[in-house]
């Protein structure tokens, strides 16, 4: 039969979409590297307390504002130095990772999740549905991320639990912005006439047809955001409104140090290093991985 | 006789910024149980949206505003949306015209042949394994019978790789592997090469055979209606201008479109005779009422002509909407 499948189809039966993308990602240097700088922290936050070579909660005086190894004074036992309560900082910074990526995660996880299913209706349904959301929206992006999670957790008082609602308060948004419009060009695509043609359910159309041809975009910007909340998170342990003492979060290791910035500058560096390597690997890796999913912003 | 789809004084408008525009304007059709009619029109005749309308997918700002569509005799424009939903893949199932572009990307094709299945999964069986293998041994056998080659092992194949005959003859397994009553196939192959239509035709016609199903095969092409079905219904401007068998029909237009339409076919057995195409083109003004829709374009206008015009009937069946050709 002339319109049987050719050798040509036969070839690229075997390579999935996910396995294809993959192949892709690992040409690209910078974003390899990015994303192994990425896994490392994600190791470092997973084996936290196997690694850390020190209690990151055990005070000792003695041991107050020591410095990193290398300078006069300091030891390896303690490789990055003390913090002012003598508490090793390499621990603490290990310790941290988890902080910064259970929330960074946690935050995009459940915001993608809401902001998916808000951006589906509002796209799909239309009508007064949409404008609801849409209304919603529009309101929750004129306040600054920064001051409104801090008026939340004000409300909300500091905590980890809190701090995930307070973040994920507005994190939704954007996702919900980009699947919505997304989703108002998907529905005028002929397989969604032709699964309503074929007695497909609302729920059906809006999960099963249009939600797995716009996850593309989801993904890059969900893996953009992670970068971002990880640097609010930053921010508002910083304001000491985030996790609470003695939990080590880089942002408020930060701001422990600031007081000793001219006489013990590693307490507050140590930290914000990892805060800049942590983030920069994640917005790069994610900008190769819009580049495979997203050909019309490649390079 | 009660026929297994009728549709009465169907009229399904838009509301523009222009004014309304009347895609539909009184149709009267009847499907018979495991007949083939053919419907043809050019672009914008409304063939598409009268069926959409019976399918219930009519998008706004168009509207079916008046008429009835009784489908086995239960008229369905008064159903709640879900029970409408329930009738389409299951008794009445549509095709869209292209084929390249009316499976998903995203989906392998054994999952979009199912999810017909799953939408309408009265017969199938409960507990999920079981369920699972009855959906899987459906799937397989349909695509076995629209004819696509080694149909277990491609279950898990995604659109691009097929060719667009072989994806027409999957979209044409979605809809019949709930074994609908009535197949309504909107330009199955106008997406296609000349060399695959034939065979999607034929396919439609052996399937309509096997599966003892109806088809209304939507075309713009005269010569595919002629040849493929027992009536032709001729759309223009929202209205049905002439219909009745086809041998009738090709003997006897009795519409100057109709005539117009064969006029501009070529023919084999008269390879000497000059096309004549129909001169000017189908716009939203022609579909004003008070006047014969194809007033503008008929080399036979006449002061009659500006009136409402009704369907006349010929006799078996041949009605006609025309007040200046009477044989």
């Amino acid at each position: 039969m002339s319109e049987s499948a050719g050798p040509l189809a036969a070839a690229t039966a075997a390579t999935t979409p996910a396995r294809r993308h993959l192949r892709e990602l690992g040409r690209d240097g910078a974003t390899m590297a990015a994303v192994a700088v990425v896994l490392l922290f994600a190791l470092m936050a997973l084996l936290a307390p196997w690694i850390a070579p020190q209690d990151p909660y055990r005070a000792d005086f003695l041991r107050r504002l020591q410095p990193p190894a290398w300078i006069e004074g300091g030891s390896w036992a303690f490789p990055l130095g003390c913090d002012a309560l003598g508490r090793d900082l390499l621990s603490r910074i290990v310790h941290g990772a988890r902080v910064s990526m259970l929330i960074g995660l946690l935050v995009v996880v459940v915001a993608t999740s809401v902001g998916v299913l808000a951006g589906l209706l509002a796209g799909y349904l239309r009508g007064w549905v949409d404008v609801v959301i849409s209304r919603l929206v529009d309101i929750l992006l004129g306040f600054p991320y920064l001051i409104f999670a801090i008026g939340l957790m004000a409300a909300l008082g500091p905590g980890f639990l809190n701090m995930l609602v307070a973040l994920v308060y507005k994190e939704w948004v954007l996702p919900c912005r980009v699947v919505r419009a997304e989703t108002l060009a998907a529905r005028e695509q002929d397989f969604v006439e032709a699964a309503r043609a074929l007695g497909a359910s609302r729920r059906h159309i809006m999960l099963r047809e249009i939600l797995p041809n716009i996850l593309s975009p989801v993904i890059v910007v969900a893996t953009f955001r992670v970068a971002y909340v990880i640097i609010i998170e930053a921010s508002l342990s910083f304001l000491g409104l985030g996790v609470q003492p003695p939990t080590a979060s880089w942002g408020s290791m930060i701001a422990d140090g600031r007081q000793f910035l001219l006489n013990a500058w590693w307490v507050s560096t140590f930290p914000g290093l990892a805060i800049l390597a942590l983030v920069l690997a994640i917005n790069v890796a994610s900008q190769g991985l819009r580049d495979v999913l997203d050909p019309r912003f490649a390079r | 006789m009660t026929a297994l789809l009728a549709i009465e004084g169907l009229q399904t408008f838009f509301a523009t910024p222009a004014g309304e525009i009347r895609a539909v304007d009184g149709i009267d059709l009847e499907v018979a149980a495991g007949e083939c009619l053919g419907v043809v029109g050019e672009s914008g005749s409304g063939k598409s949206m009268a069926f959409l309308s019976v399918m219930g997918l009519v998008r706004r700002p168009g509207r079916v505003v008046a008429g009835r569509i009784l489908l086995q005799g239960e008229d369905i424009l008064g159903l709640a949306p879900a029970a409408r939903r329930g009738l389409r893949g299951r008794v009445i199932a549509m095709t869209m015209q292209d084929a390249l572009t009316a499976l998903n990307p995203a989906l392998t094709v054994g999952e979009q042949v199912a999810e017909t299945l799953e939408a309408h999964a009265a017969d199938l069986p409960t507990g999920r394994a079981a369920r699972r293998r009855a959906v899987r041994a459906r799937v397989v056998e349909i695509l076995g019978l629209v004819g696509l080659p080694d149909a277990g092992r491609r279950l898990g194949d995604y659109p691009h790789q097929f060719s667009g005959g072989m994806r027409q003859r999957i979209m044409i397994a979605c809809a019949l592997v709930c074994r609908p009553r009535i197949l309504v196939a909107d330009e199955p192959t106008t997406a296609l090469d000349v060399t695959v239509q034939a065979q999607i035709l034929d396919l439609i016609g052996d399937m309509r055979r096997e599966l003892g199903m109806a088809v209304v095969l939507i075309s713009h092409d005269l010569g595919v209606v002629a040849e493929r079905c027992e009536r032709v219904a001729v759309f223009y401007a929202g209205q049905v201008v002439e219909t009745g068998a086809v041998r009738d029909i090709l003997d006897r237009p009795a519409h100057p479109y109709t005539r117009g339409l064969l006029r501009s076919i070529p023919r084999l057995d008269d390879p000497g005779r000059r096309i004549e195409p129909i001169p000017g083109q189908l716009t939203p003004a022609d579909a004003r009422p008070g006047r014969c829709r194809f007033l503008s374009r008929c080399a036979l206008a006449a002061p009659p002509c500006r009136a409402d015009i009704a369907l006349a009937d010929l006799g078996r069946g041949h009605r006609v909407r025309c007040v200046r050709l009477r044989p």
